[in-house]
């Protein structure tokens, strides 16, 4: 079961390239490899918490009122998180800080809320919340590891290539855009490869 | 029918006061939550700010300075700093706010009497990874292969590096035609003669918040310790007169 919720989240319903999910933050943080990790722990981390607790209390809530009582434990749960980061942390504040108020608007969030825990039991909520967690933090490395390296010649904030000229594009929301959209045409097409092949 | 109607009624009225009672108590829990960690941690995140502005008083002053806390008079919105070389005050230290793209931009800064900048320092900021939060970023000369590994260099924001030297009381220029880090030593040179500093590629938003931001903070405070001084020099004025007068008469 790990196995498959892990598997589904990271690759057949991955949240940027097939349910095309959080684009906002995704062109936001996918300009730098360090900026990808930390919004894609950042958000893997609240993204399971709040899966946890919204299945939890699912049989309370009343339907008519489900998405304000998600968004108010969402954005509870943020708060905290960026409170005690503050408090403790002040390092990783430091690295994290600027993404952890950009996943209250991270619709992956609410999505994974919507469509998966508030229908499943708590063991597969926390699951999906790690699997979709890793998905998009694997995709948004992808993302900005194309990104990065072409629109700023650097990798991990370290220079990449001597002599190279970046195309300062790719750093800008246009290129984010071109890149999401030519990583999904290669997904797609492998996608379409492979169930004609079969 | 009357009693059917009158029980649907009730049903929904029920619905609405159910749908009530939910949402409050939900918000009611989480607001506790957030104000039980709120209380849990103001102490700590105050003493983790202290720490921090003290670490950037430091830079924004040279070597060597002793730092006094002024505390507001009037209308300052906060504390300022006095930089002192043996007995002579070389600069004051302020700290200000920048308006940026989507946060503010909370920055001290040091500066001679006259308005010239001596350091500036970025405190916090929460603007768009990437693009806005340059502003703090530190660059690095190493190639990823050799440096993946290795400890980072310890270097200086150059965003904060370019504002050395620049006048506040005069217009700060936006150059947009190249960033700072990649201008010769000549090109850094004219563009601080013209009072100019260079913009981040694709956030002069951020670039003009920061700008803007200590020619503001700049003009506030530097009046306001103007203004105190000329109050001193004239009330020890007044009271030399006084003794003076004291002297002559008693002679």
């Amino acid at each position: 079961m790990i196995r498959e919720e892990l598997k589904r989240g990271i690759f057949t319903e991955n949240p940027i390239f097939i349910l095309v999910l959080g684009l906002c933050p995704s062109l936001a943080t996918s300009t730098s490899l360090q900026n990808a990790l930390g919004m894609g722990m950042a958000a893997t981390f609240v993204l399971t918490c709040s899966n946890v607790i919204i299945s939890m209390i699912k049989k309370v809530i009343p339907d008519k009122v489900r998405i304000p009582c998600y968004i108010v434990v969402i954005a509870t749960f943020v708060t905290i998180v960026q409170l005690v980061l503050k408090a403790y942390l002040p390092d990783l504040d430091k690295a994290l800080g600027i993404f952890v108020p950009l996943i209250v608007v991270n619709c992956i969030i609410l999505a994974r809320a919507e469509a998966f825990a508030s229908k499943n039991n708590i063991s597969r909520s926390f699951l999906d919340g790690i699997g979709i967690g890793l998905g998009f933090t694997a995709s948004l490395s992808i993302l900005s590891i194309i990104r990065e390296t072409l629109g700023a010649n650097k990798l991990w904030g370290l220079n990449f290539l001597p002599g190279f000229q970046p195309m300062t594009i790719f750093i800008l929301a246009p290129g984010g855009f071109f890149t999401i959209a030519l990583v999904m045409g290669i997904i797609n097409y492998m996608r379409q490869k492979k169930e004609t092949g079969k | 029918m009357c009693g059917r109607h009158y029980t649907e009624r009730l049903k929904r009225m029920f619905d609405i006061i159910k749908l009530t009672v939910v949402l409050v108590v939900v918000s009611v829990v989480a607001g506790l939550a957030i104000g039980i960690t709120n209380k849990q941690t103001i102490t700590k995140i105050e003493l983790q700010n202290k720490l921090a502005e003290e670490l950037a008083l430091k830079i924004v002053f040279p070597e060597g300075v002793t730092i006094e806390r002024c505390e507001p008079s009037g209308d300052l919105p906060g504390p300022y700093w006095v930089g002192k070389k043996e007995n002579a005050t070389i600069g004051y230290a302020i700290k200000g706010i920048g308006r940026g793209y989507s946060s503010d931009i909370n920055f001290i800064a040091g500066m001679e009497p006259d308005g010239r900048i001596l350091g500036l320092t970025i405190l916090s900021q929460t603007e768009t990874p990437g693009l806005g939060t340059r502003v703090q970023e530190v660059l690095s000369k190493k190639y990823f292969w050799n440096g993946l590994f290795s400890k980072k260099e310890a270097d200086f924001p150059w965003f904060c590096k370019q504002f050395k030297g620049i006048d506040v009381t005069r217009d700060i220029k936006i150059d947009k035609t190249s960033e700072w880090h990649l201008k010769s030593s000549e090109q850094k040179k004219a563009l601080l003669d013209e009072n100019g500093i260079s913009a981040i590629t694709g956030s002069t938003i951020s670039t003009r918040a920061v700008s803007s931001g200590i020619k503001k903070y700049a003009y506030l405070y530097l009046n306001a310790i103007k203004q105190q001084k000329n109050e001193t020099t004239q009330s020890t004025g007044a009271a030399e007169a006084t003794d003076t007068l004291n002297q002559q008469v008693t002679q």
